[in-house]
Formats: C-alpha cells, sequence, structure tokens
C-alpha cells in the first residue's frame, strides 16, 4: 500500500523543522562557516514548499528529483498566511511579498543542482571553478544572503516555521 | 565600535527600523538577570511589525556577525501591533521568562530647514 500525500505532507515538514532547528544550533557556534547554516536554510524552505504541494495534491514521486520548488511556492504560502489575517486594518503587503519572492529566488539557488543556466555555479555544498577560472569553496565563499539584514527577511524565517508547524498536522475528520 | 550588548542591540533596532517601513516599534525582551549577563545569551528584539501574520511568538534566531558588529547572538520575535497590546496587557504570556524592556525609539527623518 502506498504512502497518502498526507502523510508525505507532514513527513516533509516534520523533516523542514528539524532542518530549521539544526541551523539554530549551528548559528549558536560563531566559528562555523556561513554555507552550513545556509544548507540547512535551503533545504528547509525545499522541503517546506515539497509539504505544501503534497498537501495541494501534487504527487510526492514528481517532487523527489528536483530542488527548484522555492521560488514558486514559498510566496504563496506567504501570501496564503496574510490571506487567512482577520480583523484590523490590512496594510499593503506587496513589498513583502516581493521580497520573499527575491529571497526565496536567492535561497533556490544556493542548491549546487540549481545554477540559473550555468550563470550561477556558487552553492552551499560543492566547489566549483568562479568567473577567473579559480576553484572556489563554499566555506570561503561570502553569499551575501543575511536574512537578519535583508528585507522582510525575519518575516521569511518566520513563515516557515510556522507553515512547517502548521504543516505536520493531520487534516480535521 | 561600542561592543556592548546594548550598543550591539541599538544598532540592530536602527538597521531594521531603516529597511522595514513597516515596524511601528522595536522592544527589548529581557531574560533574567544571570541569563542576560552571559555572552552567549542573545540579544532579543520584539518587533512590532504591522506588515507580519498573526502567528503567536515565533523567535528566530541569528548567529553573531563580527565583521557587520554583531557581536552577539540574537534572537528577534515579530507580532502585530494587536499582538503587541494583548502582551503589553499580559507580559506573563512572553515565553523562557522574558519580560519586556527598553523600547528603541525609530529615528525621526530630518526635515527640511
Amino acid at each position: 500500500m502506498s504512502a497518502s500525500y498526507v502523510e508525505w505532507r507532514i513527513a516533509y515538514a516534520r523533516q523542514a523543522l528539524a532542518d530549521l532547528h539544526a541551523r539554530d544550533r549551528i548559528l549558536e557556534h560563531s566559528d562555523v562557516p556561513d554555507c552550513q547554516q545556509l544548507h540547512f536554510l535551503q533545504m528547509a524552505c525545499e522541503k517546506v514548499c515539497k509539504a505544501y504541494l503534497c498537501g495541494q495534491g501534487v504527487d510526492p514521486e514528481t517532487l523527489r528529483s528536483s530542488h527548484a520548488y522555492i521560488s514558486g511556492p514559498l510566496p504563496v504560502i506567504a501570501r496564503q498566511q496574510f490571506a487567512q489575517e482577520t480583523g484590523g486594518p490590512q496594510s499593503d503587503r506587496t513589498w513583502v511579498i516581493n521580497s520573499i519572492r527575491a529571497l526565496a529566488r536567492k535561497i533556490e539557488l544556493l542548491a549546487p543542482a540549481i545554477d540559473a543556466g550555468g550563470r550561477q555555479p556558487s552553492n552551499c555544498e560543492y566547489p566549483w571553478t568562479g568567473p577567473d577560472g579559480t576553484v572556489q569553496v563554499p566555506c570561503g565563499y561570502n553569499f551575501g544572503l543575511d536574512l537578519l539584514y535583508e528585507k522582510a527577511g525575519r518575516h521569511l524565517l518566520k513563515i516557515l516555521y510556522s507553515a512547517a508547524t502548521e504543516l505536520t498536522k493531520l487534516p480535521p475528520l | 565600535m561600542d561592543r556592548s550588548k546594548q550598543a550591539v542591540a541599538q544598532r540592530l533596532a536602527d538597521a531594521h527600523y531603516a529597511i522595514e517601513p513597516g515596524i511601528e516599534l522595536i522592544v527589548q525582551l529581557i531574560a533574567a538577570p544571570d541569563r542576560e549577563v552571559d555572552v552567549k545569551e542573545p540579544i532579543k528584539l520584539l518587533e512590532v511589525n504591522q506588515n507580519t501574520t498573526t502567528d503567536g511568538i515565533r523567535p528566530v534566531f541569528f548567529g553573531a556577525h563580527l565583521e557587520s558588529g554583531i557581536y552577539y547572538p540574537s534572537v528577534i520575535v515579530e507580532v502585530t501591533p494587536r499582538e503587541y497590546e494583548r502582551l503589553h496587557r499580559d507580559p506573563n504570556s512572553l515565553p523562557n521568562g522574558w519580560r519586556l524592556g527598553h523600547e528603541f525609539a525609530k529615528a525621526v527623518p530630518a526635515g527640511p530647514r
């Protein structure tokens, strides 16, 4: 008997939470290179998005082979959370969603399999050849991605935790 | 550059006010005194942001970043103005024994002279 989409959704979400908690632990050690926490951030984003897509009825089998599932779903997840807000004046959140979209693309590009058609080979896991022909190493590379200072950066992390927690819940009977 | 926790907290608050127009107020969260003196105890900022979701208290963790003058780890909690009103009425609802501390003022942009 094959597992249900709900089981896959919960499984992806649980692993996403584990990745986020691992990122938190890594950040307690300032001597660990940035690529390590970014790697866990990228993996957490990917799994939250895959959990969300399983919940939307996408076949889990089709999700397994690709890492390119962040920049599309993540802004949608954020927009959905805003849409669920009730009461009180609603401010224009367009710039927040746009900022999250831009961040989601940057995070997606941290996976080695995603390189924008060869234009962006930098990634968190494996060395690559830089534009000047020298070998670049993730642990010595500045990815220029610090969510503490990026527009909507803190909010993106909050959404990840919130969505992952929500997606681990069983649907009501 | 001032390396005290308070100065670093002020720099973080200033930076966040500058990049996110939706932030109305930033308040420092304070742990028990014996924890707060520990250099490993993060700076904790509660950010009242009209552009965040109503999700309750969801602390997000950041590491220290010596190159940019952030000498301590930090924890950011974003809440909506309505959530902050509730927190103000019931400060005991903060987790980890945290309490509300210093309010960081938003810099007023200089007007024409």
